[in-house]
């Protein structure tokens, strides 16, 4: 099937206080239709890259979390590149127990001593105390991502119930 | 060999070589450590990457045993490291990086020693993948068109401002045993004064058995000349003069 044909459009594209604006996009024609089937399959699920993760992923978390230190937040993960996956990972575990339910990031540092800076992810939710505990303490005991030291240093998870 | 256009301003950010085997016996835990024995010289610091990932691209629920780590080992500079894992082994060059000339026989020196300790019976994958990331100054009537060839559109019908994009597109080489993956994406801007846009350029042989060890020097000079040549061929002459 051929499916060549032109189409021009206009649009904006908003980043920060700028617009952008495409102004022609031209699809050339091909056996796409016939390919597709065999290609789409393969793209790359191996992360191998050392650096793209970083911009891929910490695109992710602010989509995933609600962060008020935008800019220091991201400076830090991005200094501290293992916490970007568990983070992501995070999310995923933290919503297969307490549901959709609004995350926070938020970067402490301890002024007497520099070096003691971490991120407190808190996850607000609308349980009773206990119920909100409960679901904390198994989230600790079978994800076995945070009985690693060195993410536990970095990263502190607690519940806030509203 | 191919003629690399070099520019003063590089966007490259990283280039990955990867490549997956088969092998007869199941994958033996010390060949990381044996594979470091023979290129300590060269790469002498060890890491282990925290985060897992599936060797398994067909499979949508992911097993437990196809999970793999990788083991980095970098060299003094921390510019170019090998990660090896289960059937697994990656050369990646950060920047500077240090062209084709340097960066080839260093992929093929990582792929003879864990030949040497791991006797993979053949190729299931190749990847050459270059990730450029180029930042465009901000300007009021930006236009993406002026910087690159490729990039995606918003159906007529959508009023609403974009503020992000990401396309990705494959193209077949050699009777669909190779294809081309070309991506452009926004990332997240280095400062306030510019847009940054990824353009990573990715060449792969995704049919196992099909490509014999001893062609696969060969087969990464192809490649490199496609990804150059579609690198090129994306941007436009106000972005290479932002390269130069």
């Amino acid at each position: 099937m051929r499916t060549s044909g032109k189409y021009k459009t206009s649009l904006a594209l908003a980043i920060s206080a700028t617009t952008l604006r495409f102004h022609e996009f031209d699809e050339g024609d091909s056996s796409f239709a016939k390919n597709v089937n065999r290609s789409y399959k393969l793209h790359n699920t191996c992360n191998t890259s050392t650096t793209i993760s970083v911009y891929d992923d910490l695109n992710k978390i602010t989509l995933c979390y609600i962060m008020t230190q935008d800019e220091e937040l991201k400076d830090f993960l991005i200094a501290n590149k293992n916490l970007i996956s568990i983070l992501l990972e995070a999310q995923v575990q933290i919503e297969a127990r307490f549901g959709d339910v609004p995350l926070y990031l938020e970067l402490h540092t301890d002024f007497e001593n520099p070096e003691w800076t971490k991120i407190f992810l808190i996850i607000k939710n609308n349980l009773s105390n206990n119920d909100a505990l409960e679901k904390l303490k198994n989230l600790f005991k079978t994800w076995f991502f945070f009985k690693d030291k060195s993410i536990k240093r970095l990263v502190t998870i607690s519940e806030e119930s509203q | 060999m191919s003629i690399t256009k070099k520019y003063k301003n590089s966007p490259l950010i990283e280039a990955i070589c990867e490549f997956q085997f088969i092998h007869k016996e199941q994958s033996d835990a010390t060949i990381p450590g044996m594979l470091y024995d023979k290129i300590k010289n060269e790469f002498p610091m060890k890491r282990q990457r925290q985060d897992f990932f599936s060797l398994n691209d067909m499979q949508p629920e992911v097993n437990m045993n196809d999970l793999t780590a990788l083991t980095q080992f970098y060299n003094k500079a921390e510019n170019a490291l090998v990660q090896v894992g289960k059937n697994i082994l990656t050369s990646n060059c950060l920047k500077p990086y240090p062209h084709w000339e340097v960066f080839k026989p260093m992929i093929l020196n990582n792929l003879k020693e864990y030949r040497e300790v791991s006797n993979p019976t053949s190729l299931r994958k190749i990847s050459l993948r270059y990730i450029n990331k180029i930042n465009v100054p901000i300007k009021d009537d930006f236009r993406t068109s002026e910087y690159f060839n490729f990039y995606p559109h918003k159906p007529e019908g959508i009023k609403e401002e974009m503020n992000g994009l990401d396309a990705t597109i494959h193209i077949k080489h050699n009777d669909a045993r190779d294809v081309l993956i070309l991506r452009i994406a926004t990332l997240i801007p280095d400062d306030k004064e510019c847009i940054s846009f990824l353009l990573q350029v990715e060449f792969n042989m995704l049919k196992p058995e099909q490509l014999p060890f001893e062609r696969t020097e060969r087969w990464l000079e192809e490649a490199h000349t496609i990804i150059n040549n579609t690198f090129e061929s994306s941007i436009t002459d106000n972005c290479r003069k932002l390269l130069n």
